[in-house]
């Protein structure tokens, strides 16, 4: 195993397990340095590493018999998303908890949740991912049931069960695809070398099997009972970290997977209908929501939509804007999620009808929030815009005019997330604020900011060197 | 790959470093006086562009696919003139915002965020690619969204914030729309290279279109402007009246020969006379002193975009240098009268106006530039635009607005200053000199402007085509002037009901921009509905499959007897089915 791999995977888990056995204010402390050492890791190799698709790969025998070892790869996709998991879990841990009492789990789970998606999106092998992809549900599990407020507990277990159905489809087209690929192999490399070889039936069902999987993990309509509870009863950090980089799970491997296996025009055009029906059924729920945690998961889950019409164009631009998607939203979200628990936790209250005088009494918050709005909904110079152009360029190419509808679910997300902002803004003369936003919660707006507008103004450090 | 920094992008670097110092020193009363000194420099590195050659520079961003995403900047004419016009206005704007914005708390991000605009409008006049251009364009909402909502006490303004930047988006997400189509079909977003290119493109050129016209008020978009003029006076002066509404106008005149080429020259033409009769009838009724000059704001760019849709660019550009050199004296004095006034805006009850000579002359030289009175500021590009309307019917209706304008701005001179003696209930409070300064500086470079332009045309040109349509236009000028004066001044004040229903057709704007939110809302309601039995439904199931799981419970209840009996009948169908074969 090489050092980076190595290092990007054993510097997360061993943060995860000394956080969770020192005390709080040094685990505090470990677990920052752990994820400021991967975000270093991370951008130092996207920077300087002269971005060949791949960086650093790693390979060791694990299960002979069933021809499985365990290989990652650094670069292109991989290094995109792991950029993405280090910033989104560089201000998560920043944000921390505020209960003294969980400090210590939440810096555990915060940090294996980063591991988990450091190996699932450096993993090239299907068992490799699915590992991870379920060390990332029970993590998650544990950050809604045990860290939430609220009804976290039933919300927990629900997502528990949709994930829980998302493996099991996982698994059983793992299965297939094990006895089907002629080398009996996981590795990315020999799916997809097999892709046009499988019976037509078996690959109609893996195909299914995966899509359904990786739409109740994004997630997409009709699947996505299980997110607006999630997202709400999670504590601000499991929000962001869920929201950011757990719903990329789905999207990667929805991505993968049409890499992969370069299905048929006509599911092409199923997976466009779906995703276009999805925004437009998000955009249309967010819109009378109230509470502001709810209206931002429809808000992502809008987004996702946008991303899966990339993928669904089966296109190079497409690909290449859902990735870009992927990271602008891990941030966006991610940013969103931070500056309504700073409200949280300013005000008490999550009700839009409550929260007034932010530009008064919260202005950085404030602030924030008008331009994660703007970044959310694809502002030039954020990452988000590269994400949408790509996209609907990917779509219209591929569909025609068709590829331009799902755009109307952006001027409804843009609509209601206008008027959440006018409705909070103005004061009523009264201070309903009672706490400060900590100084962690100001670095953390500042690096998320600095984040999306450096991947908006700078694309072409990570876009000239993909081919997809 | 490194990015240089092209020239024409160099008088926007003076206003970010202002916008930086004032999100640093945020309470500093001193960060004013830097935003004006900055603008100051700016217009000399603004001065020099203009003076200097034309230039075309194209910077490759990134590429992807086949596809190279190249910013554009061009330091042609047309872009000279906006940047020139900008960076002109700018510094008056920022003189009398010193005095203006008094709040220390109010300072930082006030300078900031017009900075930041200021530096997007710059970018936007030099942009030479729909990809410079839509990030401009995109930072022009922002900022003006930002700056509308800026009084965050005010319940209205932030509502006028909302009701804006809902239909600008609109705009944007067609912008968008409309830039995916032009890059896939020429592969390059290049201005000049997409207007030499062959081929039709028509469904963009439309979508531009519209996105144009959400940016520069015209029908159906026409009435988030008026509504904007809950934003600080300067603001109302610097953006919704002189600039940032321009770049709608601005676009659709760069892209002049393609609207020619595609056809689309009636739709500008008609749009434009439509959105001018509303907006004139909406003037004429009006009570509030800004919202009369946001209608005859949205006139004045109907009016650019008539000329264009009649062919005569040059008519137009005239227009757009000049308009803005008496419309923002006119919004900066509205301020200034209305914080003479005890913040009244509305013109029957306010009754300071006369009391400052220097204002007085500023606002009487205004209006009489708005109105086409010889040869005061829009004279001459109004005769232009009409004698090239060939069309009787255009030209008539060309005469009406002229008419109806020159008699609303009368309208708003004179009600005040009649109302002065018995109505003065209002304290006076004396405004600062940085206040008086920039507007009457303004009205006299609009005099010295148009007196240039006309000597030039009469001298290059001649009388001939332009005395019959200067006659006219000159004529219902002073009609227009009369009728004021023998409808609204002195005691005659309140002859027209100011809400006549059929002048005052805001209100059928808003039952209908209404009526769409509502309609989408009942839409998002029965998602919300369904989502909320979708969520019910799974949770049903999933009690059903536990329900399920009890059955087996049923039978383990741990009670020997119920076991007995089981391992019994379990025994009997044994031997009753194979007891034979033993």
């Amino acid at each position: 195993m090489t050092i980076l791999i190595s290092s990007l995977l054993i510097i997360p888990l061993a943060g995860a397990i000394l956080s969770y056995l020192l005390k709080e204010r040094l685990s505090q402390a470990v677990a920052l340095i752990a994820a400021v050492l991967v975000l270093a890791m991370v951008a130092g190799s996207a920077l300087f590493g002269g971005l060949p698709q791949q960086i650093d790969s790693a390979t060791a025998g694990y299960i002979p018999a069933i021809n499985v070892p365990i290989s990652f790869s650094l670069g292109g996709i991989s290094l995109v998303l792991s950029l993405m998991v280090s910033i989104v879990g560089f201000a998560a841990v920043l944000a921390g908890n505020h209960r003294r009492s969980q400090v210590r789990q939440a810096n555990f789970l915060a940090l294996m949740l980063e591991f988990s998606a450091l190996g699932l999106f450096m993993a090239v092998n299907l068992f490799i991912f699915f590992i991870f992809w379920d060390i990332g549900v029970a993590v998650s599990f544990f950050m809604i049931y045990a860290l939430g407020s609220g009804d976290n507990r039933r919300a927990a277990l629900k997502f528990l069960v949709y994930s829980i159905a998302a493996s099991s489809l996982l698994l059983a087209a793992m299965i297939a695809l094990y006895v089907y690929v002629p080398s009996h192999s996981l590795d990315y490399s020999s799916i997809s070398a097999a892709s046009g070889s499988l019976p037509h039936l078996i690959d109609i069902g893996v195909i299914a099997a995966l899509f359904v999987a990786f739409m109740i993990k994004m997630p997409v309509f009709p699947f996505h009972s299980w997110m607006a509870d999630a997202y709400s009863s999670a504590s601000t950090q499991g929000s962001m970290m869920i929201s950011g980089i757990l719903s990329k799970f789905g999207a990667y491997g929805m991505l993968t997977m049409f890499m992969l296996m370069a299905p048929s025009s006509t599911v092409a055009q199923y997976a466009l209908f779906i995703a276009g029906i999805s925004a437009f059924y998000a955009a249309f729920v967010g819109m009378r929501q109230l509470n502001v945690k709810r209206m931002a998961a429809y808000t992502s889950m809008a987004e996702l939509g946008i991303i899966l019409v990339g993928i669904s164009s089966m296109s190079s631009l497409g690909y290449a804007g859902a990735l870009y998607g992927m990271l602008a939203h891990g941030i966006s979200i991610s940013l969103l999620f931070l500056a309504l628990g700073a409200l949280e936790y300013m005000y008490g209250d999550i009700n839009a009808n409550m929260l007034k005088g932010i530009l008064r009494d919260a202005a950085a918050t404030g602030y924030t929030l008008v331009v994660s709005v703007f970044a959310t909904l694809g502002l030039p110079l954020t990452a988000g815009f590269i994400a949408d152009i790509l996209i609907f360029m990917g779509a219209t190419r591929t569909f025609g005019l068709a590829g331009l509808i799902p755009l109307g679910a952006l001027i409804l997300v843009g609509a209601y997330l206008f008027v959440f902002i006018n409705r909070i803004f103005p004061s009523d003369g009264r201070l309903r604020a009672s706490q400060h936003p900590s100084a962690a919660n100001l670095i953390g707006y500042g690096a998320l900011l600095f984040a999306t507008f450096a991947l908006g103004i700078l694309p072409f450090v990570l876009l000239n060197a993909i081919t997809l | 790959m490194s990015l240089p920094i092209p020239a024409a992008i160099l008088p926007i670097l003076p206003l970010l470093l202002a916008a930086a110092v004032a999100m640093l020193w945020r309470r500093s009363m001193k960060v004013g006086y830097f935003s004006f000194a900055m603008s100051l420099v700016s217009l000399a590195l603004a001065a020099a562009i203009f003076t200097g050659p034309a230039t075309q520079q194209s910077i490759g961003w990134f590429s992807i696919a086949g596809f190279t995403f190249q910013l554009g900047f061009y330091t042609l004419m047309l872009n000279k003139i906006l940047l020139l016009l900008v960076s002109v206005v700018m510094p008056f704007v920022m003189l009398y915002s010193t005095g203006f914005i008094r709040t220390p708390s109010d300072q930082g991000r006030y300078y900031a965020e017009m900075c930041v605009f200021a530096s997007s409008m710059m970018l936007f006049a030099v942009s030479g690619s729909f990809l410079t251009m839509f990030i401009a364009w995109e930072f022009l909402g922002l900022t003006s969204y930002l700056l509308i909502g800026f009084y965050t006490n005010k319940e209205a303004a932030a509502l006028a914030a909302r009701r804006s930047i809902t239909i600008i988006f609109l705009g944007d997400i067609a912008m968008l729309a409309a830039i995916v189509l032009l890059f896939l079909q020429y592969g390059t977003l290049d201005f000049n290279a997409i207007m030499q290119a062959p081929g039709n493109a028509a469904v963009p050129l439309l979508l531009i279109l519209f996105a144009a016209f959400t940016k520069s008020a015209q029908f159906p978009t026409n009435e988030w402007l008026p509504d904007a003029m809950e934003g600080p006076a300067p603001v109302s002066a610097f953006l919704h009246s002189s600039t940032m509404v321009k770049a709608g106008v601005f676009l659709v005149m760069v892209l002049m020969p393609m609207y020619v080429a595609a056809g689309l020259q009636n739709v500008i033409l008609w749009i434009g006379i439509v959105t001018a009769l509303l907006a004139v009838s909406n003037a004429l009724v009006e009570r509030h002193i800004k919202r009369i000059l946001a209608y005859s704001t949205i006139e004045d760019l109907s009016l650019m975009l008539i000329a264009v849709g009649l062919g005569n660019l040059y008519a137009a550009t005239l227009l757009f240098i000049v308009q803005a050199f008496y419309k923002a004296p006119l919004l900066l004095s509205s301020g200034s009268i209305m914080r003479m006034n005890d913040e009244q805006s509305d013109i029957f009850k306010i009754g300071n106006s006369p009391r400052n000579r220097t204002l007085f002359i500023a606002v009487l030289l205004a209006s009489l530039s708005l109105a086409s009175i010889f040869p005061f500021g829009s004279w001459i590009e109004k005769s232009l635009i009409s004698s090239s309307a060939t069309d009787a019917v255009v030209g008539s209706l060309l005469l009406l607005i002229s008419f109806a304008s020159s008699t609303y701005i009368f309208r708003w001179l004179f009600v005040p200053l009649s109302g002065s003696r018995k109505r003065a209930e209002q304290e006076y409070h004396a405004l600062r000199k940085s206040m008086l300064v920039p507007a009457i500086t303004m009205v006299l470079i609009s005099l010295a402007i148009s007196f240039y332009f006309i000597y030039n045309y009469l001298s290059t040109r001649g009388a001939g085509s332009i005395f019959y349509p200067g006659l006219e236009e000159g004529a219902v000028g002073l009609m227009g002037l009369a009728a004021a004066y023998l409808l609204f001044y002195r005691k005659h004040a309140v002859a027209v009901p100011s809400r006549a229903w059929l002048l005052y057709n805001r209100r059928a704007f808003d039952i209908s921009y209404y009526s769409i939110a509502r309609a989408f809302n009942v839409l998002a309601s029965a998602a919300d509905r369904f989502d909320y039995g979708l969520d019910r439904g799974i949770n049903a199931l999933g009690r059903a499959l536990i329900a399920f799981e009890r059955i087996p419970a049923l039978l383990e209840s741990g009670n020997p007897s119920v076991y007995m009996l089981l391992f019994a009948i379990g025994l009997a169908i044994l031997v009753l089915a194979f007891g034979g074969s033993l």
